[in-house]
């Protein structure tokens, strides 16, 4: 799975918990811009974990600023 | 003491206070940057302490202010210069004004000559008495279980029953409102936890068909039957059914439910009637009924399994017998004396009713506290501490209890208050939301 592929898992999961629409959210998308607050983007990093069959540590996520932090966190735990 | 200069801006005086009582903030990043030595164990708690003595000092952290009096509407708290001030008190969850009531009192002096005033040991060892034992069993038959479990606190019976109920291959899912103490049993559990936005079931039903999907361990839902911070209840009648379908278990903790919700005031489950749906229903006796200590009803097996796998009962020491008694008059306060909660109730749509005339927007009230939402994050220390100096004990919520822009005053009732002190109350804050352009 590359960068652009966990994106696009990102978005689908962040439409389906927040009930929005991110498709126009970029690796350069600011995490603040998006409007998620800390405990539902604790909810989207859970299913993303379940739908990618991963364990993210809690502290991976540390200050992630960017969508492309939290992408880079995601891909550093996909095996292989 | 380090450096470090305290804000002179009050906002940002009581932000930081509030942000200092974040251990991982406090030791992870204001300590390094305030050259607070590391290597010397206690140089951090030397730091926070002289911060908090100069926070209080300013007259604008009014949390934890030692109360002088009985526990009541009204009470004298003391300040920093010794000076005692009348309070109408809106911070206590003593909804219903047990902690003060003399049946209760009497039903203690009653005991503690027979039975001293500590357990002595934990209950599996010998801090277990027939006092105990007659409040488990009034809580399992009251509450319509098989068996009932007493802990030496409410976190205690929650988190402790979590954590001891699951494990490494099990799934505990909670809703995103969750008390600190079923954060803290799920995580402690070592389980999988998982949260959902708060009392949705959509998100609860995603949750359950992903942990269902992976087909590892068991699956527990905990959710609280009221919810103090939100104003709302758990919708029980719609994730008993889920929870179900998706073989799971469901707890439910009571805490701030007991004395305001069911006929009886059991809570939320029985407001329900899904007595005979929930697995586990568990709470604390530290609110409406007026004392401290917890407990768990259900499942006989489950209870005996509890009894010798939950921590916080094997190494700590039961709570006091004399308590369990005060507790167990409470209860038959409680059920027998509906207009208790009828005036709490009075009370709660008095005083909620009276904000909105006042203009302000308030949501149906389905909890004892009356939430007052402000939304200036800006304005909450200063009209806090007007609060204050108008006798009225109210505890701003703000960042991070709740997210930017969505401060408010949790305003906890009670039966005792009056008519009187609820209207002075509305005075005040008709003065204040003006002050503060709110209205």
């Amino acid at each position: 799975m590359n960068a652009e592929e966990v994106l696009e898992v990102f978005r689908k999961t962040l439409a389906e918990v927040e009930e929005r629409d991110f498709s126009q959210i970029t690796g350069a998308s600011s995490l603040a811009d998006l409007e998620v607050d800390s405990v539902a983007m604790m909810e989207v990093i859970g299913c993303i974990e379940d739908d990618l069959d991963i364990v993210i540590p809690d502290d991976a996520f540390t200050g992630a600023e960017r969508v492309s932090d939290v992408v880079a966190a995601i891909l550093a735990h996909l095996p292989g | 003491m380090s450096d470090f200069e305290l804000p002179t801006n009050r906002a940002e005086l009581f932000s930081l206070g509030l942000k200092l009582l974040d251990k991982d903030y406090f030791i992870g990043q204001f300590c390094p940057e305030n050259g607070v030595d590391p290597t010397d164990l206690f140089a951090k708690a030397e730091v926070f302490g002289g911060l908090m003595s100069e926070l209080r000092a300013s007259g604008r952290f009014l949390f934890g202010m030692p109360v002088v009096s009985k526990p009541g509407p009204k009470v004298l708290i003391e300040e920093p210069d010794g000076n005692q001030r009348e309070m109408i008190m809106f911070a206590s969850n003593d909804y219903l004004g047990l902690s003060a009531h003399p049946e209760v009192h009497a039903a203690i002096r009653e005991v503690v000559e027979n039975y001293g005033v500590g357990a002595g040991s934990s209950r599996v060892n010998v801090g277990y008495s027939g006092i105990h034992r007659s409040l488990e069993a009034k809580l399992a038959k009251h509450w319509g279980q098989e068996a009932g479990l007493l802990y030496p606190t409410g976190y205690d019976a929650i988190s402790s029953t979590i954590a001891a109920l699951c494990g490494p291959n099990d799934r505990v899912i909670i809703d995103a409102s969750s008390h600190s103490c079923i954060i803290d049993g799920a995580r402690r559990s070592g389980a999988t936890v998982r949260m959902f936005r708060h009392n949705d079931a959509k998100r609860l039903e995603a949750q359950l068909k992903r942990a269902s999907d992976k087909g590892e361990g068991a699956i527990l839902v905990v959710v609280e039957g009221a919810y103090s911070m939100d104003g709302d209840i758990a919708p029980l009648d719609t994730f008993v059914p889920l929870v179900k379908k998706y073989g799971a278990r469901l707890m439910v903790d009571e805490a701030h439910a007991i004395g305001v919700l069911g006929a009886r005031g059991h809570g939320a489950v029985e407001h329900f009637g899904l007595e005979d749906e929930v697995d586990l229903i568990g709470g604390t006796f530290s609110k409406s009924l007026g004392a401290t200590g917890g407990f768990v009803v259900g499942d006989a097996a489950v209870l005996s399994y509890l009894n010798y796998l939950s921590t916080r009962i094997v190494f700590s020491a039961a709570f006091p017998p004399i308590l369990a008694h005060g507790v167990s008059k409470a209860i038959d306060l409680m059920e027998a004396d509906g207009g208790l909660r009828e005036r709490l109730w009075e009370n709660i749509r008095y005083f909620s009713d009276g904000f909105r005339k006042l203009g302000l927007e308030l949501p149906e009230v389905e909890v004892g506290a009356v939430p007052v939402r402000i939304h200036k994050d800006g304005v909450m220390v200063d009209f806090a501490a007007d609060l204050y100096e108008a006798g009225i004990y109210a505890i701003p919520i703000v960042y991070p209890s709740v997210p930017h822009g969505r401060s408010m005053f949790r305003l906890a009732m009670q039966s005792g208050h009056t008519t009187e002190q609820l209207d002075y109350a509305l005075s005040v804050f008709e003065r204040l939301l003006k002050k503060y352009e709110i209205l």
